[in-house]
């Protein structure tokens, strides 16, 4: 199994961001993390890769405790900015390509030249967009054997949105896992093989896209609406 | 690892750092420049207030680059290890300590840089680039000049004392700043004022642990003499103090250090 979760909470003082959540989940999958937001999709991907602490519970990464192992298999997009301003594109590459064993740099310059932007450019001058794609293309030129991705479509307009996807699918590997978090569900519905939805810091359902077809004879989208109508 | 972290931290600041020596040094060639035109021109009122502004910016440089460079470190360790860039720096594949640790041998480049840079302007200010070299040299005939080895041993070890708490200095500093935005880590909310709160709140609590500790010092065994001026018990009293405030220090500091490195590694709570 490549995530196990038992019994995880996480409290922020009095306040539950997650409730008991119990999940597994298996290699080779692109898994869906929806909820509205505040559900606690973004504090579960914080635990999963090392920046969040959960308060009680156990969190495992192809059977390690979250740590430095599992940071060397584990390939996060945060939901914001996360890279050194200062650095140059070319410097963000050399820098991701000096920690990371598993990180292409070739593949980098591959992805950075079919989105036009330039390697020489520093990320400061940039739009926050085009600093978002900077960071997916990091964290997809690596080889790595989970993708934790929240909200890596939220930030950039519609035609970008596609060719994130497509960056996606294209680049990890078969064996690896992507989980990806978003509210967007109808641009990434088509790519997904399992969803999960959360809930006021539970999981209320594991399944997969063509279980929910069958089942409940809808889409992803119409579902989660009905689920988390207000 | 730790040499690749040192590396990008190095290259996060070392234009800032640059620019602030080298306009340091600027200013103190420009004062020294002045004051060689002004013996050739004299009574020129303009070239007299350029001398005294470049003084008063000299002196303002000389004083700050402490303090500027204190700010400097504790700012990248706010925005590298706290803020959004803490994103990326603890999903790195590397040991907190590693971070921790080379967050100090980094700021320790940057002081020893800047002491340097304040020691060579200082020189060149003064018209004498070799000033420290000098002063030792001073020193240590002052030294052998001492007739009484008691004073002569106790006057070395103060030294040895004063020496050894600027050395570790940047240490005890950065210990206190990291287990103080450890602290703040812990809170959900209010990390920083949280972080600014527990160093006030740490420095009160130092000052009575070493006011309490001072007072439990025995120094019955501290000789009375009028024979040696200075006197030999002042030398005494003064290096137990100091010793014991500078074990007292290198104490609290590595287990503060040990403390924060607990936290992040163990209690990483991020916004």
């Amino acid at each position: 199994m490549l995530i196990e979760c038992r019994n995880l909470n996480k409290n922020f003082g009095s306040k539950t961001a997650l409730k008991d959540v119990s999940l597994n989940v298996e290699s080779g999958k692109i898994i869906g993390l929806l909820g509205p937001n505040g559900s606690g999709k973004t504090t579960l991907i914080k635990i999963l890769s090392g920046i969040l602490t959960p308060s009680s519970g156990d969190a495992l990464i192809s059977g390690k405790p979250i740590g430095i192992e599992t940071k060397k298999i584990v390939s996060y997009l945060p939901e914001r900015t996360y890279l050194n301003e200062w650095m140059s594109v070319r410097q963000a590459v050399s820098f991701f390509s000096d920690f990371y064993s598993d990180f292409s740099s070739e593949t980098a310059y591959d992805m950075l030249e079919r989105l036009n932007i330039n390697p020489a450019e520093r990320l400061k001058t940039m739009s926050k967009g085009t600093r978002e794609k900077v960071q997916l293309i990091l964290v997809m030129s690596r080889k790595a054997e989970l993708y934790l991705l929240d909200e890596p479509i939220g930030g950039v307009d519609p035609a970008a949105r596609d060719y994130i996807l497509k960056t996606i699918l294209s680049n990890y590997s078969e064996n690896a896992s992507v989980v990806i978090s978003t509210h967007l569900i109808s641009d990434i519905e088509h790519v997904l093989d399992d969803v999960i939805f959360i809930k006021y810091g539970s999981v209320t359902l594991h399944s997969s896209v063509d279980e929910i077809r069958e089942q409940h004879g809808k889409s992803v989208d119409a579902l989660f609406r009905e689920v988390f109508a207000c | 690892m730790l040499g690749k972290l040192i590396k990008w931290d190095l290259a996060a600041d070392w234009k800032k750092y640059s620019v602030l020596y080298a306009a340091t040094l600027l200013v103190s060639v420009m004062l020294v420049a002045t004051g060689k035109i002004k013996e050739h021109i004299i009574n020129n009122r303009m070239l007299e207030i350029i001398e005294v502004m470049f003084g008063t910016l000299f002196m303002t440089l000389i004083v700050s680059i402490v303090i500027v460079v204190v700010g400097f470190t504790v700012t990248r360790f706010y925005k590298n290890v706290i803020r959004d860039e803490g994103y990326l720096t603890h999903t790195l594949p590397v040991h907190t300590w590693q971070i921790l640790v080379s967050k100090i041998i980094v700021s320790y480049i940057w002081f020893v840089s800047a002491a340097i840079v304040g020691a060579a302007c200082l020189g060149i200010a003064m018209g004498e680039p070799l000033w420290l070299f000098d002063a030792i040299g001073d020193f240590a005939e002052f030294m052998s000049e001492i007739p009484s080895p008691q004073e002569k041993s106790a006057l070395i070890l103060l030294i040895a004392i004063i020496i050894i708490s600027v050395v570790l200095s940047p240490f005890f500093l950065m210990s206190h700043a990291y287990f103080c935005f450890a602290l703040g880590n812990l809170s959900s909310s209010h990390k920083l004022g949280l972080a600014v709160l527990a160093f006030f709140g740490l420095n009160i609590a130092e000052n009575i642990l070493a006011t309490v500790v001072i007072g439990f010092l025995d120094f019955s065994d501290v000789v009375w003499t009028d024979e040696i001026i200075p006197p030999v018990p002042v030398f005494g009293v003064i290096n137990k103090t100091m010793l014991t405030m500078l074990i007292l220090s290198v104490a609290v500091s590595a287990g503060l250090f040990i403390a924060a490195e607990r936290i992040f590694a163990k209690k990483l709570n991020l916004e």
